[in-house]
């Protein structure tokens, strides 16, 4: 199978599955408390397969917990739709939840002496802190109707996708790109259902698998710190119209306003490991 | 009394005497020779999208060979080898091999050769079993090596030289990049050049 049609059915079949999920669930609203983050997890599970393969577990390569993580964050998903009050609850669970799994992803590099147990201590510590953070302040974003909210985590995946790419590793950067592909089958959904929600879980643990890719490919190949800082950026920037002073904003401000930073955010972000390749010179295509 | 050539001539026997009750037992057991990094070779080709070979080495190279001419059996290696050390003369390439895309160099910072028999097949060849570790996976391995030399470098240590050459899938060690559409190709062939300087 060429490379070309691998990709398109990598993409293809999980964007499927994830579809098929929440056109069936969205309209039953106690069922799709659980079915719009199992879509995303189980949508990136078999991703994950089909690009990389069936990983081993426990896992050898630290990698691919990545897969485990994505199966096993998906009651975070649940999680998020808990009512307002009990929200610190959430917060709560999910920094425990990803302090556990940054520490598996990155504890490796420890253990190699790659990082010292300081440095990457205070790395877990800060991503765990950042990666709840956006997934406490995007989940909202999930609420939003139409297709506004899965075009800018499509968006966001595909220059996550370049940035991994340029950042040395291309199957990272593929999964990243195959994982906002697979979300943006909530493009056409909400294009035809202008009611239709991608749900708070879906978004948190969108966020959740991006921010483990990037993190990733931080600590295991050669994404800088500055272009990870701008991708967490780009990603806060599907919260702002949820924040105080975005409550007057139109619903073109509401989705033009997050998009431009996404794209600017991002841009710099893929445009930074793009000038640390190409300055290789060295004829290299991957 | 014993004529003066008499004397000479036990003392010449008394010499042989004590020569070779010196020198049997130590080949009668294992030498131990350092691998020489300088001297040492560890080069891979694999091919590029079914058309060409791309090559490769590693730079950074350790280890211990047990010799012991008399009885093979009892001979041993064990070699590591820096996986960051790759060179494949394009540092963009070699950063993405250092990748989780294929080495993963930065959890597995080594790649580890491990004898567990050595079997003798003729006055200059050997076979060697043993567990080859790659980016984490351990899987066996079983090469011919060849005995290329013996002698002394220039600072009067005693050298002794040994080559392979096998055939590895990367699959089978975790490492499936550019698999698909035989961007590159499973098979790895590598070959091993070592001298090793007698300790």
């Amino acid at each position: 199978m060429s490379v070309v049609l691998n990709s398109i059915v990598a993409t293809a079949l999980p964007a499927l599955l994830v579809g098929m999920l929440w056109l069936v669930g969205w309209r039953f609203r106690t069922a799709y408390l659980f079915l719009s983050a199992s879509a995303v997890g189980g949508g990136f599970t078999l991703l994950y397969w089909l690009i990389l393969g069936k990983p081993d577990f426990p896992p050898i390569d630290a990698t691919q917990w990545l897969f485990w993580l994505a199966l096993g964050a998906i009651p975070i998903g649940w999680l998020a739709h808990i009512g307002r009050e009990f929200r610190w609850m959430w917060t709560w669970v999910l920094l425990i939840v990803l302090a556990v799994a940054f520490v598996l992803l990155l504890r490796p590099l420890m253990v190699s002496e790659f990082w010292s147990l300081q440095a990457g201590v205070l790395w877990i510590v800060g991503l765990t802190i950042a990666t709840a953070l956006l997934m406490a302040g995007t989940a909202s974003a999930g609420d939003r109707p139409g297709l506004g909210t899965p075009f800018l985590l499509a968006t966001l995946g595909g220059l996550s996708a370049g940035a991994l790419f340029f950042g040395k590793s291309a199957s990272l950067g593929q999964l990243a790109g195959t994982l906002g592909g697979v979300v943006g089958v909530g493009v056409p959904i909400g294009f035809a259902l202008k009611r239709f929600q991608m749900g708070r879980g879906a978004v948190g643990l969108t966020m959740m698998l991006f921010a483990l890719l990037w993190a990733t490919t931080l600590g295991y190949a050669e994404l800088k710190p500055v272009t990870l800082a701008l991708l967490y950026l780009a990603g806060f920037s599907l919260a702002l119209p949820s924040a105080p002073f975005a409550h007057n904003w139109t619903p073109l401000m509401q989705f033009g306003v997050p998009f431009a930073l996404v794209i600017v955010l991002g841009g710099i972000a893929f445009g930074i490991s793009y000038a640390s390749y190409s300055s290789g010179a060295g004829g290299y295509s991957y | 009394m014993f004529s003066k050539n008499a004397l000479r001539g036990l003392s010449y026997l008394a010499s042989a005497v004590l020569l070779f009750g010196s020198v049997a037992p130590v080949h009668a057991q294992a030498a131990t020779y350092r691998i020489d990094p300088v001297h040492t070779f560890v080069m891979f080709r694999v091919k590029h999208l079914n058309t060409g070979f791309a090559y490769g080495r590693f730079n950074t190279i350790s280890g211990t060979l047990m010799v012991d001419e008399r009885n093979p059996g009892n001979s041993s290696i064990e070699f590591e080898i820096d996986a960051n050390s790759i060179d494949t003369g394009n540092t963009d390439r070699d950063n993405h091999l250092r990748s989780p895309d294929f080495f993963n160099a930065r959890q597995f910072p080594k790649i580890t050769f491990k004898s567990t028999r050595v079997r003798k097949i003729n006055d200059t060849t050997v076979e060697v079993t043993g567990n080859l570790t790659v980016r984490g996976q351990t899987r066996p391995l079983t090469t011919r090596v060849t005995f290329t030399g013996k002698g002394r470098n220039q600072r009067g240590q005693e050298i002794i030289g040994f080559e392979t050459a096998f055939t590895i899938r990367r699959s089978q060690f975790g490492i499936n990049y550019g698999l698909q559409g035989n961007g590159l190709a499973d098979d790895v062939r590598v070959t091993v050049s070592v001298e090793g300087i007698r300790q």
